[in-house]
């Protein structure tokens, strides 16, 4: 079928040819076509990469090309890298894989999410991977250029941790190393975050293939030279491309509904913050959080809230797989329009504590809210870790908590669609209904 | 009751699904009497739209009589006639108090999705992927409103669901793309893509006032709809669009460009399209933008360009350098159609404006699949399809 296929012969080269079929090209293309547009796109194809500037006029050909490209400009005959694809890294949310992530998948993609097995390495890859100073073992540009050194080795199978821990069981052996690639590629998110790189649209679903279980075998690939060397060396360039993007996404991250590793509480205690703009006066947005038993009706994790009086309350939640957890708290600091501190008393199963801060929006455009809670989950991070393959995402609950309030304070009630009957959950948005009415 | 169904790309199929009833205290229950087919459907049929998902009711122009209100909807009784709004918004908050009703900041509640892909969430759409709500459309027999204390406007002397039917959508999708042009006398306004929305946008250009209405598509009979709406034609077919307007306008450019075409543009020279093309299809790209990068070239310096077409994603080579070195503004928008629905129709009653002129096929629910695929392929000059019940 294309250039590839005679270079399959090895496991390493079936993995890569893999790969190489996921360009998909040849799948929407005639092959003879396929041949032509894989050399324009990929990034191996040659300089034009390199050239990241579009250069404009030109005086040889310009009729042709005028006619051919609106600005009269040679960009449009090299394939630039697209800034589509880091925006479409950065685009879908989560998963990709089997099981719940690709019911989410099906969700996501228009077609079921069939076309999204195509892959196209991100163009530009190679210009990074030749950025990276070779040969430095220390640091993460080292580390990643090690691991994904584009020589066809086994190590850049190694580079990225399968969700569920499958798949990378071979020569990882560090520990403290992986968990510090995970970090890096899946910022604030665990394993989710990985797999939110490897979700639909993105144009990495050749990692997958990669990363499946039973194509582990560390075979030993060839060398540079032909085609699964080439291939190889893209499919690097395209986990280097997602490794860097993840490491520069782990400094970006934040602001608002930030999640971080409560350093100074030990590793177990979490720090959610999330914050809302609602349409209303300070002392009323304040006054219907005040009454904790307004709570349930827009913190779905909640079924009851009882307020026992002087400031105490007992909180009843769902907890994970239908247990219900119940615990007692209190009001530590109460502010009339201005600030509401609780926390736990007693034993609660989840120690946690809660702020909620109400400022004027500025020029009339109502209240701030902002809300930091603090808790420490049952089973510590493998718990989180679960809770996030399950896709509860605890930041996502925050900031789906504090619509629902906008929604219930500005309109009423909180807002439900066929395909959200419940009114906006983050499992929910992962898993919708066909919006259909329901029976 | 029977609705159009998505069931993939390429795929609609009118089934039976549940009927619907109240869900929210301030929704209301339609009988359809007329819904339509737009152009941005056509996104969703041909796989573009991300976040759709099988057995989704399809629709978001529709107009029927009320069957059923909740508790909270105290505007509107069980018999009113009514023609829905396709965004659906909730009119408390700041931005739909601001007239911005498209992005009204309540109406999606998987706002988390749509913020993942475009930073924050607009308002939710009646049959318009999940990212957009996951709202059952109105392609159906029954449909249920939410916010139909909002939305909804009464149709109260007599009008015909054909006058009517398109303030729902492509009427004043139209007219916005025209106001957001802020025409002035003497103005050239160039708008790309002939269809039902860039008719409309013809017909509410001239209206605010421009000398000449240029409307660029390659289908004939597209054009001739623009024509009698008071517009001249350019085939890109036959032509070269930026010199025939260079020329037209004796080398200043068209003052304001709308791109009624979106996503899904086609190119004249197949070797431009492919490109477009490849690279949406292996998800480079999301969304072809040819359109609108020729509206950006052809724009006179200090001109704007306002887009109404339908864009869902990333686009590349996007000529950024046009727009901030000429001084070009650039608009965009969903329609807040909430806010045109009283002035267009106050229009459409004292003769102004008659948009029924788009209509080119009446048909029955129960035809939908044929109605998709005809108004996909521009079978039968087929330019706007109505069904009914």
């Amino acid at each position: 079928m294309t250039h590839e296929e005679k270079h399959t012969a090895d496991p390493l080269a079936r993995v890569l040819g893999w790969a190489g079929i996921g360009l998909g090209l040849a799948h929407i293309v005639a092959p003879k076509t396929a041949g032509r547009v894989y050399r324009r796109l990929a990034p191996t194809g040659g300089r034009e990469f390199i050239q990241a500037m579009p250069m404009m006029g030109g005086t040889s050909g310009r009729g042709l090309r005028r006619r051919l490209m609106p600005t009269g400009g040679r960009e449009f005959l090299h394939a630039i890298p697209s800034p589509g694809a880091g925006g479409m890294l950065r685009g879908l949310p989560m998963a990709g894989g089997r099981g719940l992530p690709r019911g989410l998948r099906r969700a996501l993609a228009p077609t079921g999410g069939r076309e999204f097995r195509h892959v196209i390495p991100p163009p530009g890859a190679r210009d990074l991977l030749h950025m990276t100073p070779p040969g430095t073992g220390r640091g993460i540009a080292g580390r990643i250029r090690t691991m994904l050194a584009p020589t066809g080795r086994r190590e850049f199978l190694h580079v990225i941790p399968y969700p569920g821990g499958r798949g990378h069981a071979h020569g990882m052996g560090d520990h403290h190393r992986m968990g510090g690639m995970r970090r890096m590629m899946a910022p604030g998110h665990g394993m989710g975050g990985m797999r939110r790189m490897m979700a639909p649209g993105h144009g990495m679903g050749g990692m997958r293939h990669m990363m499946a279980p039973g194509r582990m075998k560390a075979g030993r690939g060839r060398r540079g030279g032909g085609a699964g060397g080439r291939i190889g060396a893209l499919t690097a360039a395209t986990g280097l491309a997602v490794a860097v993007y993840a490491a520069a996404r782990a400094g970006r991250r934040g602001t608002a509904a930030r999640e971080r590793q409560g350093r100074e509480l030990g590793e177990r205690v979490r720090d959610l913050r999330a914050a809302v703009t609602i349409n209303h006066r300070r002392e009323e947005v304040y006054r219907y959080w005040r009454d904790f038993g307004h709570l349930p009706r827009f913190m779905t994790h909640l079924e009851s809230v009882e307020v026992i009086g002087d400031g105490r309350s007992h909180w009843t939640a769902r907890g994970p797989a239908g247990k219900s957890v119940q615990w007692d708290a209190e009001i530590t600091e109460d502010r009339p329009g201005e600030l509401i501190s609780w926390r736990s008393t007693g034993r609660a199963t989840v120690p946690n504590s809660g702020t909620v801060r109400f400022t004027d929006a500025p020029g009339g455009r109502g209240t701030e809210v902002r809300v930091s809670l603090r808790y420490d989950p049952p089973g510590g991070k493998a718990g989180l870790a679960l809770a996030r393959l399950l896709g509860e995402h605890p930041e996502q609950q925050v900031r789906d908590d504090l619509r629902r309030f906008k929604q219930v304070l500005e309109t009423g009630e909180v807002v439900r669609s066929e395909g959200s009957p419940e009114g906006t959950r983050a499992l929910r948005q992962a898993v919708q209904r066909p919006a259909q009415p329901v029976g | 009751m029977k609705a159009t169904c998505w069931m993939g790309r390429n795929t609609v199929e009118v089934r039976n699904v549940p009927d619907p009833g109240i869900v929210n205290a301030r929704d209301a229950v339609v009988r359809v009497t007329s819904t339509a087919i737009c152009g941005s459907d056509l996104h969703l049929y041909d796989g573009y739209v991300p976040t759709m998902k099988k057995g989704d009711i399809l629709g978001h122009e529709f107009m029927g009589e009320v069957v059923e209100v909740g508790p909270q909807v105290r505007n509107l009784r069980v018999g009113d006639r009514v023609v829905v709004p396709f965004p659906i918004a909730c009119g408390n908050c700041l931005s739909c108090q601001n007239g911005m009703y498209s992005v009204c900041e309540n109406s999606n509640p998987n706002a988390g999705v749509a913020e993942k892909l475009m930073g924050h969430s607009p308002a939710g759409i009646f049959g318009y992927s999940h990212m957009l709500g996951g709202y059952a459309g109105g392609q159906a027999e029954y449909a249920r409103v939410p916010f139909a204390d909002v939305g909804p406007i009464k149709v109260e002397d007599g009008l015909p669901d054909e006058k009517v039917l398109f303030l729902s959508d492509i009427l004043p999708t139209g007219w916005m793309g025209a106001e957001m042009c802020e025409i002035k006398p003497g103005d050239v306004v160039a708008i790309w893509g002939a269809g039902p929305v860039g008719q409309l946008a013809a017909v509410s250009a001239r209206l605010m006032g421009a000398e000449r209405v240029i409307c660029i598509d390659r289908l004939p009979y597209r054009l001739h709809h623009a024509e009698r709406a008071g517009a001249e034609t350019l085939n890109y077919e036959e032509v070269d669009v930026l010199e025939a307007l260079r020329d037209m306008t004796a080398g200043r450019g068209p003052d304001a460009c709308i791109d009624a075409v979106g996503m899904e543009a086609h190119h004249g020279n197949p070797a431009m399209y492919a490109y477009d093309r490849t690279k949406q299809a292996t998800h480079l790209e999301t969304d072809r933008p040819y359109a609108l990068r020729q509206a950006i070239l052809a724009c006179r310096n200090g001109g704007t360009v306002s887009v109404i077409g339908v864009y869902g994603g990333f686009v590349d080579k996007f000529p950024m350098g046009a727009i901030m070195n000429r001084s070009l503004t650039l608009k965009a928008g969903q329609c807040h159609v909430q806010r045109y629905m009283r002035p267009l129709m106050d229009r459409i009653r004292n003769g102004d404006l008659d948009p029924s002129f788009v209509i080119s096929h009446r048909m029955r629910l129960e035809d939908a699949p044929q109605a998709y695929e005809m108004f996909k392929n521009k079978e039968n000059e087929c330019n706007k399809v109505v069904l009914t019940a």
